[in-house]
């Protein structure tokens, strides 16, 4: 630990007992406890962060989307969570009903709460503060310390002189103080990557906070943005901190059950017949199970077998980068409050840590991200480069070997086998540092026992 | 995926149409094209809202913009798994003190920026983007796209097992996670009653969840809940921050809760009170 994260933790750990006594007190004057057994308190938050140069000491784990209830938001802010992030769409609004709803029993003025709009093309200044306004309605407060442009998947939209000017008017009546941007990444095939919007964001100077992607399988690129932000003085929050599957729904084509076998049937009564719903459905399963398998091996590593438990290492994950101010985590009931307050402070053990960096770095290279599509502009025969590599895949990773090589026959628009005499325009157009002639011919023999 | 334009002779009046198609409104003309979401790509359209829908059975959304008149407003038709599930979404966005009326299922107008309305597995979303409606073209819109789609026109019928005296009108929900913010409650029908003296208190059912059964969601609430009494029927009770104490009582197929009684006492009382009134 270097001298300026010494003095910080000496502070910190101050302000954490401060905290504890809080909580324990909050906990002793409830009309009732939080169940039978209750007799051991639960710990509160141990740890804050400064959030850039908004100067606001966050706390390390913060409250997002997903309470539906406004106890649970006392709840979190009486165990010291003092960081309560919403939106206009969360629940067309009940998300911010619900901080509302608790806002009568928290002191106002040590808290930070944020919300956010999605700004549509057709918004202007006076359609921004009016449905600014509404927003703290339902949150029964005067102002919001920060309103974020929402999910932003395009970098020229940060400049919206719309929403700015909707800012500056929002300052000068007091009703905000900060401005912030959230992105993780494009919608589909459009748009711009996160790290273009969100470095286009930095560079516009006017957002003093940003929300982002950050898990151990985009460090790369997260960190990229963080090392901007913390050069421009930027508060920063982490979402969508756990990805992959845990758990896969259990399947059967032939005795499908639940929500599949509904889908099937609606699918049959809309005309579709159910081979072609079946084919669907496997396709869908395949992909989680590809994300399920690219988790594996952290899942092992931390013994984790649900994804609460995938959420809590993921999150403690995060919390190691101390460029990142605060991880916001949704809290659906009192145990998983208890849960994610408890990572306030927490710490990897070194050998974990390394493992994970190691596990993410050889993942990273070798690992094609579904659906993207940044490389094809680059490609000459215009081959689906990401298509090819999941059915590699498929062969390697999933022993699906001729399901794999049926699927690669099939390719319309030609293979890896025009790789071999290619020049390799595609040099370095994988943003993730892919090799992609390589792959691909490696993938072509593999799919082709060539 | 097809799309079926509809004709209909007069304003505001449409034909009736299958799950398969988007309502179309006479005097209301699409201005771009039908969007399709599904469970994968809903996040593309609401991005963090996309969590709850999926929570209760998301299966497809269609989109699309529709202007009249210097109007436009952006419609989206969810389909969710069951009635019970479209009801418990809509119920989920609905505010606490809404003014609903008696349009498909249920439905609320707040105008003039946004209609909201609930019929069997669907549940839709009108957002005004360009001008305003008021309360009648918002109600004109809402029956117009009532009439088209398929299905019963009341609350899910799982609801009359809430017994109906005393009960708060509009006060019904169906909550399928964490009902109270307990982990426990998964599946939950309730609504609000009014105990007198401005009292209310709040009455559910659970629900089994699809693949099991009363007896496995009893047991294994048995397993981390308090037994506060056996005889004559079976009660479990919890603490639960701010609001007291939270029981439950097994008769027969069905389990019965109470929110928020002081002791244990008066938990037994309404919960008997309760089981034997339904």
């Amino acid at each position: 630990m270097d001298e300026k994260n010494r003095i910080a933790a000496g502070n910190l750990s101050r302000r954490g007992f401060l905290a504890v006594g809080s909580a324990a007190a909050a906990a002793t004057a409830l009309p009732v406890g939080a169940g039978e057994g209750d007799e051991e308190k639960p710990r509160g938050i141990v740890q804050w962060r400064r959030l850039g140069r908004t100067g606001f000491r966050a706390s390390d784990v913060s409250a997002g989307a997903g309470a539906s209830d406004s106890n649970l938001v006392r709840y979190a802010y009486d165990l010291g969570i003092n960081y309560f992030d919403t939106a206009e769409s969360y629940g067309n609004g009940e998300h911010e009903r619900v901080i509302g709803g608790a806002m009568e029993h928290m002191d106002r003025k040590k808290i930070f709460i944020t919300t956010k709009l999605e700004i549509k093309a057709e918004d202007t200044e006076q359609t921004i503060l009016d449905r600014y306004a509404k927003c703290l309605e339902r949150l029964k407060t005067s102002y919001a310390d920060a309103l974020y442009m929402h999910a932003v998947s395009s970098a020229d939209v940060v400049t919206n002189e719309h929403f700015h000017a909707a800012i500056k008017k929002l300052k000068e009546d007091g009703r905000v103080k900060h401005a912030g941007v959230s992105c993780h990444g494009p919608r589909g095939e459009e748009g711009d990557s996160m790290e273009k919007v969100l470095l286009a964001a930095v560079n516009d100077g006017r957002f003093d906070l940003m929300l982002l992607s950050y898990n151990f399988m985009n460090k790369d690129e997260a960190e990229r943005v963080l090392a901007a932000c913390k050069k421009a003085d930027i508060g920063t929050t982490a979402m969508k901190t756990a990805p992959g599957a845990v758990e896969l729904p259990s399947w059967d084509p032939k005795n499908p059950t639940g929500d599949l076998l509904k889908y099937i049937e609606r699918k049959e009564k809309e005309g579709q017949e159910r081979a072609k719903s079946i084919e669907e459905i496997e396709g869908w399963l395949a992909s989680q199970k590809e994300a399920y398998e690219q988790t594996k091996e952290f899942r092992d590593k931390h013994g984790i077998t649900s994804v609460a438990g995938l959420r809590v290492a993921a999150a403690k994950w995060v919390l190691q980068n101390p460029n990142m101010h605060t991880v916001c985590l949704g809290m659906r009931d009192f145990e998983q409050v208890d849960r994610f307050v408890a990572l306030s402070g927490s710490r990897m053990q070194v050998a974990e840590a390394r493992f994970i960096d190691d596990y993410r770095v050889a993942y990273s290279s070798s690992y094609c991200r579904h659906g993207c599509t940044d490389c094809l502009s680059q490609c000459s025969e215009h081959l689906p480069v990401s298509t090819i590599m999941r059915y590699a895949y498929y062969f390697s990773g999933q022993g699906r070997e001729k399901e794999a090589m049926s699927k690669y026959a099939r390719l319309a628009h030609g293979n890896g086998s025009t790789c071999m005499s290619c020049n390799a325009p595609c040099t370095g157009a994988c943003p993730h540092g892919l090799d992609i002639r390589a792959n691909l011919i490696t993938a072509h023999s593999l799919l082709t026992i060539a | 995926m097809k799309t079926v334009l509809l004709f209909i002779a007069l304003f505001f009046v449409i034909t009736p149409v299958s799950a398969a198609d988007f309502p179309t409104i006479k005097g209301w003309n699409p201005s771009g094209e039908i969007m399709t979401f599904t469970p994968d790509t809903l996040w593309e359209h609401i991005n963090g809202a996309a969590e709850t829908f999926l929570q209760y059975g998301f299966q497809e959304l269609k989109t699309a913009e529709l202007s009249n008149d210097g109007v436009t407003v952006a419609v989206g038709v969810y389909e969710m798994s069951s009635p019970l599930n479209a009801f418990g979404m809509y119920r989920t966005e609905l505010p606490e003190d809404a003014a609903t009326v008696k349009i498909g299922g249920q439905a609320l107008i707040s105008a003039p920026y946004q209609a909201l309305l609930v019929k069997d597995r669907f549940y839709v979303k009108v957002d005004v983007y360009e001008g305003e409606i008021d309360d009648a073209g918002g109600r004109a819109m809402l029956e117009a796209i009532a009439a088209a789609l398929p299905g019963d026109a009341g609350l899910p019928k799982v609801f009359a097992k809430l017994p109906a005296e005393g009960q708060v009108p509009g006060s019904q929900r169906f909550t399928r996670e964490a009902f109270l913010g307990v982990r426990e409650l998964e599946h939950c029908i309730s609504a609000e009653y009014d105990t007198g003296a401005g009292a209310v208190t709040q009455l559910f059912v659970m629900l089994p969840p699809e693949g099991t059964t009363v007896d496995t969601v009893w047991q294994s609430l048995a397993s981390k809940w308090k037994a506060v009494s056996h005889e004559p029927k079976p009660v479990l009770a919890k603490k639960v921050p701010y609001r007291g104490l939270v029981g439950v009582i097994r008769t027969g197929e069905n389990i019965f809760g109470v929110a928020g009684s002081e002791n244990e006492e008066t938990l037994l009382k309404s919960l008997t009170r309760f089981s034997a009134g339904s």
